[in-house]
This record gives structure tokens, C-alpha cells and sequence, in this order.
């Protein structure tokens, strides 16, 4: 009986060194999620996925993530990864996600695109620690976003619209420069 | 010789390899066709641009083969990035394949669940032409999920 007692009490002290302590990995969640490159053939949706180890003392590292990207309800690819990042003990790691897409899948009738997108990410994470426990965690993200645009691309349609705004015969507003020039004609005539 | 290194620095460690199967739709399932849409996922492990060369996959209901697919879309596959390979099974009409699964059709038709399994390889041309395993099995219901 009391060889039996010790029994229990030795496995029951072994198990407790034997737990990593706390808890589990969390997903926490998804940041600087992005749609570029809408001028191009090819876009791009990248993102920051954060996760939590909430383990006292047990580092991580990941081992693959595999994320379903849908954009407007389409599915637009799946991002693999299996380039490893380490999330150590009691603290936040971001995985980077970046995915090529045919834009031609988020294209109108028209060819245009619209003002903004409603980008979906369902995916999971599976980390590893080093001796050898997985953990797997699913997430699903959603969030509104306006695509980028290039900086060449909006001073395109601003010129886009002082035009139309002048063939609608629009002549008060004037451009800044324009207006610069006149006050200075101005100054010189008043100084002769 | 200096082709060969480049050759051989070029290979990666891995193959490329089958990730998942995702978004399973049976679209039709009757005396007129049978039709059930899959996306399979793969990694390509090599540094450089592929294009889908053949697909040949066996699909299995219960068990019992249901028929092959080897249609194919042209997929452009980048470099070190997962790719989608959409998997389209289609008969017209069905004939002797809805015959040997009729219980299987019975099944989906009244919201049941039936085994499903995919057996085969797709094939990139890559470096040369490279062979990808595909082998999943799940279960389906009629209609989407």
C-alpha cells in the first residue's frame, strides 16, 4: 500500500516537470492586411498574422502555415509557408504572409476595380517545439480594405479630374501655380 | 561542368509536394452527368517558374472508382509558392459509373455523407518534368461546403 502510495506520488511529481506550464499558442490577430498592386497584371495581398505563446518557458517555432485567401467572397489562392519563425516563450510572434493574385478575378465587366475589398483569411499554423509537440492552430480573419494605389496612379486621376472639371467649363477654380503666377503679375504691374 | 553546378544549385532539397484539397462542390449528381468540383493545393519547392503539364487522378466514391480526371487548365505556377490546380470531375452521362454507385448517389441525394477519394499525380514541367502524389481522402455532401 505504501509502496503504491509512493508510486502515485512520484508519477504525479514527474508529470508536473514534465508540463511546459501556462498554457497554449493563440492566434491574436491579423495585421497590415493589404491588396497592391491593382495597376499591375498581378496583385499582391500581404498581411501580418500574430499569434500568442502563452507557455512559461516552452519556445516554438513554426513549422507551416497554410492560409486560404478570398477577396469579395472569390478564392483567389491558398499562401503556403514553411519558412520558420520562432515564437518564444511568453510573447508574440507576427508571421508574414505576401500572395501573388490575378487581378483579373477581382476585374468588373469594365475592367475596373471597386473602392474596396472585403479580404478573408482562414488558414492554420501548425508550430513545433524542440521536442518535437505540434500544435496547430486555426484562425479566420476578415476584414474591409481599400486597395493601395500607387502614387503615380492618384496623381493621374487628380490630373484626371482638374481636366473634367475644366471641360465642364469650370474656369473659377484655378490651379495653385496658376493662381501664384497671376498674384505675381499683379505684384510687378503694381510696381511699375 | 559550370552548367551542371548551376543545375544542381537550382534543385531544391524537396520536391514539390501536395499540400491540401479544398472548396469540394457536388454540382450535379443524376442520370444527365455527374459532377464534382475540388481545388487541390501543391508547393513548389523549386526556384523557378512551372507550368502544369498533365493531371491524372483517379476519383473513388465508397471506395468503388467513380471515374478519372485528366482535364486541365493552363496553371501558371510561380517560384517557391503554393499554387492552386482546380480539379474538375465531370461525366456525360454518367452510364456505367452511375450504375456501380448508385447507392452512393442515393446517399448524397438524401444529405448523406459519402467517402470520397482522390488518387493520382499532377505533373509540372519545371527543371524537367516532375511528378506530384496526390492522395486525400474526406467526406462529401451534395451541394456545397
Amino acid at each position: 500500500m505504501k509502496n503504491l502510495f509512493l508510486l502515485v506520488l512520484l508519477s504525479g511529481v514527474l508529470l508536473s516537470c514534465n508540463r511546459s506550464g501556462g498554457g497554449d499558442i493563440t492566434y491574436k490577430n491579423a495585421y497590415n492586411v493589404s491588396l497592391n498592386g491593382l495597376n499591375k497584371k498581378r496583385g499582391e495581398v500581404s498581411a501580418l498574422i500574430a499569434f500568442q505563446n502563452n507557455y512559461e518557458s516552452t519556445d516554438f517555432k513554426l513549422k507551416d502555415v497554410n492560409v486560404d485567401i478570398l477577396v469579395d467572397g472569390i478564392d483567389v489562392g491558398t499562401y503556403f509557408s514553411t519558412q520558420p519563425v520562432s515564437i518564444k516563450a511568453q510573447s508574440e510572434a507576427k508571421v508574414p504572409l505576401s500572395y501573388s493574385i490575378d487581378n483579373s478575378k477581382l476585374q468588373n465587366e469594365d475592367g475596373s476595380y471597386a473602392s474596396s475589398f472585403v479580404v478573408e483569411l482562414n488558414g492554420t499554423a501548425t508550430f513545433t517545439n524542440s521536442n518535437g509537440v505540434e500544435e496547430a492552430i486555426s484562425f479566420k480573419h476578415k476584414e474591409t480594405i481599400q486597395p493601395v494605389v500607387p502614387k503615380k496612379q492618384r496623381k493621374n486621376a487628380r490630373e484626371e479630374k482638374v481636366t473634367s472639371s475644366d471641360k465642364d467649363g469650370d474656369d473659377t477654380k484655378l490651379k495653385r501655380s496658376e493662381v501664384r503666377k497671376l498674384q505675381k503679375m499683379k505684384r510687378r504691374q503694381g510696381q511699375e | 561542368m559550370l552548367l551542371l553546378v548551376s543545375f544542381t544549385d537550382d534543385k531544391p532539397v524537396q520536391d514539390p509536394y501536395f499540400v491540401k484539397m479544398k472548396g469540394f462542390k457536388v454540382l450535379s449528381f443524376n442520370l444527365q452527368k455527374i459532377e464534382i468540383f475540388s481545388t487541390s493545393v501543391f508547393y513548389n519547392t523549386y526556384k523557378n517558374k512551372a507550368r502544369l503539364q498533365e493531371v491524372d487522378v483517379d476519383v473513388y466514391l465508397d471506395g468503388k472508382l467513380l471515374g478519372k480526371i485528366v482535364n486541365q487548365d493552363d496553371v501558371a505556377i510561380p517560384k517557391l509558392s503554393a499554387f492552386d490546380v482546380p480539379l474538375l470531375f465531370k461525366l456525360e452521362p454518367p452510364g456505367p459509373a452511375l450504375r456501380n454507385s448508385l447507392w452512393q448517389g442515393t446517399k448524397l441525394l438524401t444529405g448523406r455523407k459519402v467517402k470520397i477519394k482522390y488518387e493520382g499525380f499532377i505533373k509540372l514541367r519545371v527543371v524537367g518534368i516532375i511528378p506530384i502524389k496526390v492522395k486525400f481522402e474526406d467526406e462529401i455532401l451534395y451541394g456545397l461546403y
